[in-house]
């Protein structure tokens, strides 16, 4: 744990006393900022105090911000002789205001030089919310106070000398550590600004295995992502679906020159699509040509559910991107025509085969492809038939319902 | 049609800062209400049903609360939620 890590715990202890306090349910921006302003000697507790905010004038102002807020829809706080709830054995989660704090934080200096006065920053950067609010009802210029933390920050470039010791000692290189944090970064990053519920990533190498997360798991409750959730493995699932037509082609139960229309009479039809003139290996290796419906997001929007057979009806109402086998061109359309065929095939469910061909042996537990009758029952668009998912369930899916999984989704990089 | 409603407020952020107010005074007005119940003997089982909430969800959140506060719990089969 370096030297920022230790003061950052600390200052979210300190937050999580505010919570009890003020019965919150989560630990947000305007708690750090009390925990700051509690931090005597901080440089950030010193700008605050500079500019009339010690911890009581900040507790004062947010006090009136609840009023305030209340009141503006005809409730009064007042009018509830709430008893002061112990909380002291609960231990509440970071909000997404605070977490939002810490982001920002983060990005404006490198973690050896972070301190007090970046995690104030981070928190008076927000424009939005309870802080700016409770801030101008207590006549404070929040753009001059954050001005006044930078003016710190460059006179003195740096740590603050009581972390500076720790700092130092713990900034000796460890590259892999440093590697991890970037990642960290990244992956907070793409929660900030790529719009991500949440996001999960697992480094293994050798023994050492290392697990990072920003973002929740479940956006109604704000339970934060685990390293047992499970996650879409999107067009990974590909993988699965090529290797069971292989694995029926060794069997000599199809062919990889089997044209579309000899499986599946009269479904590649349509707009100059022509299924007799694709084969099973053009579906593979996306030289096909055939219209990729997730192009067409309009038509995927119409429905709540898709099948296999309504995409590639999506698919086949758009003219062929290029001539089969005349070049490359990606197409989730192709994998869900190669699942349609193993199920033709065999004769059994896509995810059946996948189950005893390829999971089961392998004691891959945790990896499950869903069905279409689980895909319509819990109202997820994957539509495709090679759904699959990782290890251990995330119910309450976060991703938004109107939303197509990418199950057979993006292309791969 | 229902009478004269009182109007959202004008500004958006008034409005939007309202439901966070609102939030946590519910949480806060939660928080007593079940130890209130608590204390008058109802059970997990019952506080759930009447916040609409699952009993994993309200022991989860109140328990060991409740215990720290020293509230007698009723002791039941389905206790163990």
């Amino acid at each position: 744990m370096s030297a920022f890590d230790k003061y950052l715990h600390a200052v979210i202890v300190r937050a999580t006393h505010e919570v009890h306090e003020d019965g919150s349910a989560t630990i947000d921006a305007h708690h750090l900022l009390l925990s700051l302003a509690a931090d005597q000697g901080s440089t950030a507790q010193r700008v605050l105090a500079s500019a009339g905010l010690d911890h009581a004038a900040v507790r004062e102002a947010l006090d009136r911000e609840f009023e305030h807020s209340l009141s503006m829809i005809g409730v009064s706080p007042g009018a509830y002789d709430l008893p002061r709830p112990n909380h002291a054995s609960r231990q509440p989660k970071l909000g997404a205001s605070a977490r939002l704090a810490l982001e920002r934080s983060f990005a404006s200096a490198r973690k050896k030089d972070l301190g007090s006065a970046h995690l104030l920053l981070g928190i008076l950067k927000a424009h939005i919310g309870t802080v700016p609010r409770a801030l101008a009802l207590a006549g404070v210029d929040q753009a001059e106070l954050a001005d006044r933390v930078r003016q710190t920050l460059s006179a003195r470039s740096g740590a603050e000398p009581a972390k500076a010791a720790g700092a130092v000692a713990e900034s000796a290189p460890d590259s892999k550590a440093e590697g991890y944090e970037a990642i960290r970064r990244l992956l907070q990053q793409a929660v900030a600004q790529g719009g991500l519920p949440g996001i999960l990533a697992e480094v293994r190498d050798g023994d050492r295995q290392w697990f990072g997360t920003a973002g929740v798991a479940d956006t109604r409750t704000g339970r934060e992502r685990s390293q047992q959730d499970r996650f879409r493995i999107g067009s990974i699932s590909k993988t699965f679906v090529a290797t069971v037509v292989l694995q029926l082609a060794a069997e000599g139960r199809l062919s990889l020159d089997d044209t579309a229309e000899q499986w599946l009479p009269g479904v590649v039809h349509g707009h100059h699509h022509d299924g007799s003139s694709v084969n099973i290996r053009m579906l593979l290796n996306h030289t096909s040509g055939i219209f990729n419906y997730t192009d067409d997001q309009e038509a995927l929007n119409r429905s709540e559910t898709h099948t296999p057979e309504s995409l590639v009806r999506i698919a086949v109402s758009h003219p062929p991107t290029l001539t089969p086998g005349s070049g490359w061109a990606y197409s989730n359309t192709n994998y869900v025509l190669a699942g349609m065929i193993i199920e033709r095939a065999t004769g059994r469910a896509l995810a059946e085969e996948i189950a005893e061909r390829i999971s089961r042996p392998l004691g891959l537990t945790g990896t499950t492809c869903r069905t279409a009758a689980t895909r319509r029952s819990t109202g997820h668009t994957p539509g495709t038939t090679q759904s699959c998912s990782g290890p251990t369930p995330a119910r309450r899916s976060t991703t938004r319902p109107s939303s197509i999984h990418p199950c057979s989704g993006q292309p791969a990089a | 049609m229902p009478a004269a409603k009182n109007p959202l407020p004008q500004e958006p952020a008034d409005s939007l800062a309202a439901v966070v107010a609102l939030r946590r005074l519910a949480d806060q007005l939660e928080d007593a209400a079940v130890e209130q119940a608590m204390r008058a003997g109802w059970s997990w089982p019952q506080v759930s049903e009447a916040l609409g909430v699952t009993r994993q969800a309200v022991h989860k959140k109140h328990a060991k609360r409740l215990i720290a506060a020293g509230v007698k719990l009723r002791r039941r089969g389905d206790e163990r939620v």
